[in-house]
């Protein structure tokens, strides 16, 4: 029974998984459509990790997010498209110009509180999709191809997906063990009680602007990071796909069906959601129906009315029953 | 002449036509417990907020250790060393009892951005549960703060007010909606702290024979102005204040 117990020590379990995700892409050689669902579900583990960081932990509920996300895409492909600039130091521009948007929009509108701070985000992400709508300079609603180069490293791009699945799955490693350092840090204690109590944490002494200026920036910059990536992905990309405010719902549907301001909470919901919501828009979509729609709809909202902390909470009870059951 | 620690000088504070305070002046001494005392409405706890920074002053200027803070940011304030708990208790109900206490260290010596790495050192943990052992809730401290009943948690906020080596402590009301065994052990633990660390207390309380108690001095505060001003016993024989309390006119 005592390697039962081991086994369920969480180490192990990330590293067996680690490993079952390198060795995947061998399985699913004639199946890009398979790679390319992993590759969107390593994409929202990010976002969803990003936005966990500014809505789950400092509790500021951020519309914003799929405007960092664009800036990064566009940021890059810009400097590609005018500048043939390699697409690893546009990563770090766009990265930059989000941080710095981050920055000042969060100094001007994160004392608003509650709804006011979500509406306020959602009017400066219309305004900047407006602009983009129009903007001739950046394709406006044509949207800007990316140009294609020989495949390499050089240029992030190649002319199978096997890279873009290993990139991905990097990016969503590294936000995820970034998300979880801060969880266990003192900043991470700090972003909790601003969330809790935002005058009681100020009554400690806590520099609460700051700190949230803190999870937004970087919130931003992982968006902006995952946006540069998944533009070199697409090769395409348009105000109404990379600015679509979808993109932020979406990371907050999964970050509350997985468990908001938890670490696993993001990697499960997108883990479940995304090839779930692929799942039924095949099975059940077409012919105009949108059943897939309903289906998708009605399984959150179990998940949010009866299980509020998400699926996270769930497996947690599991667990503790699992390992009563392996002790006696 | 002992040293002044917080000084008020003829602070004034209105809300629209209301003039909540009305150049207070007072000073507390090091080390000293001072008792606050007045009718509902008196204007005790706008006091306490204008001192912390929560509300900007009209008027008149506030000294930490002769340092003049007045107009400075909350969290600027508590960092220079004033702590302050609330009637209401206000204790970060998903936190744990351990961190509730952890959070309120002097952030003034803190890196604020390897705070996103760091976690809490050896020393800052070794303080933290030798104050949950002060107030003897020790074996809660892994609970969250929610968890915790009504009269722990006004245990929880004093600990956690004495975290950050304060110059002062502001309490608001320790003892109110608190059953009287506990009412006693929060009081001798005020001052077992003020004669131990020789921390200094300014207290907000309704319960007469319990501040009357405790207090070095006292000052009676009513509708914004100070109407008396002294030790227990020339307060509880003032007319003016009898008067306060049971409305004259």
């Amino acid at each position: 029974m005592k390697n039962g117990m081991n086994f369920f020590k969480k180490g192990k379990w990330l590293f067996l998984i680690l490993i079952a995700l390198l060795l995947l892409p061998n399985f699913l050689k004639d199946e890009p459509y398979v790679l390319h669902v992993c590759i969107i579900v390593f994409v929202y583990v990010s976002l969803a990790q990003a936005w966990n960081l500014i809505g789950g932990y400092a509790g500021q509920i951020s519309f914003v997010n799929h405007t960092f996300f664009a800036i990064g895409a566009y940021t890059s492909t810009m400097l590609l498209i005018y500048l043939n600039l390699t697409p690893w130091i546009g990563l770090f521009v766009g990265m930059a110009i989000a941080g710095c948007v981050a920055y000042v929009l969060g100094f001007q509108i994160l004392h608003l509180k509650g709804h006011y701070f979500a509406v306020a985000t959602i009017a400066f992400a219309e305004i900047v999709k407006l602009l983009f709508l129009n903007w001739r300079g950046v394709g406006a609603a044509y949207g800007l191809s990316l140009p294609l180069k020989m495949p390499s490293f050089y240029y992030l791009m190649w002319s199978s997906k096997l890279p873009y699945y290993y990139i991905f799955l990097l990016v969503a490693i590294i936000s995820t063990i970034l998300i979880y350092t801060i969880d266990k840090s003192k900043a991470g204690m700090y972003f909790r009680s601003i969330k809790q109590d935002e005058d009681g944490a100020k009554h400690k002494g806590i520099d609460t602007r700051y700190y949230k200026l803190l999870a937004f920036v970087i919130s931003a910059w992982i968006c902006a990071l995952v946006g540069t990536l998944y533009a070199q992905y697409i090769l395409y990309i348009c105000p109404r796909s990379c600015m679509d405010i979808m993109i932020s719902t979406k990371c907050i549907l999964i970050v509350l069906f997985g468990g908001l301001g938890t670490v696993a909470g993001p990697v499960l919901g997108a883990v479940i959601l995304i090839p779930l919501a692929e799942y039924t828009r095949i099975k059940l979509g077409g012919g105009g129906q949108g059943w897939d729609y309903i289906i998708y709809g009605l399984i959150i909202l179990v998940i949010v009315l009866y299980q509020p902390q998400g699926v996270y909470s769930i497996l947690r009870r599991c667990k503790k029953n699992v390992q009563k059951m392996l002790r006696s | 002449m002992s040293k002044k620690c917080l000084e008020v000088e003829s602070l004034t504070k209105r809300f629209g036509g209301l003039t909540a305070l009305d150049e207070i002046s007072l000073h507390i001494n090091e080390a000293e417990i001072i008792g606050l005392i007045g009718p509902n409405g008196s204007g005790k706890t706008t006091l306490f907020n204008c001192v912390t920074g929560f509300l900007k002053p009209d008027n008149g200027r506030i000294f930490l250790r002769e340092v003049n803070i007045t107009g400075r940011e909350p969290h600027k304030i508590i960092q220079e060393g004033v702590s302050r708990t609330f009637q209401i208790t206000r204790v970060f109900p998903e936190l744990t009892v351990m961190e509730n206490i952890l959070i309120s260290i002097r952030h003034k010596e803190e890196s604020r951005i390897r705070s996103i790495y760091k976690k809490s050192n050896r020393d800052e943990i070794k303080k933290a549960s030798e104050l949950l052992e002060f107030i003897g809730i020790a074996e809660l401290s892994d609970q969250p703060g929610g968890e915790l009943s009504y009269g722990q948690q006004k245990l929880l906020q004093l600990a956690s007010s004495l975290m950050q080596d304060p110059s002062v402590v502001l309490l608001d009301e320790p003892t109110a909606g608190v059953n009287p065994t506990l009412i006693n052990k929060i009081m001798d633990r005020i001052r077992e702290a003020n004669e131990e660390f020789g921390t200094t207390f300014l207290i907000i309380e309704h319960n007469m024979d319990v501040i009357m108690g405790i207090s070095h001095r006292m000052y009676v505060l009513a509708t914004g102005k100070i109407i008396a001003e002294g030790n227990p016993e020339k307060v509880r024989s003032d007319p003016e204040v009898f008067e306060a309390y049971l409305g004259g006119d």
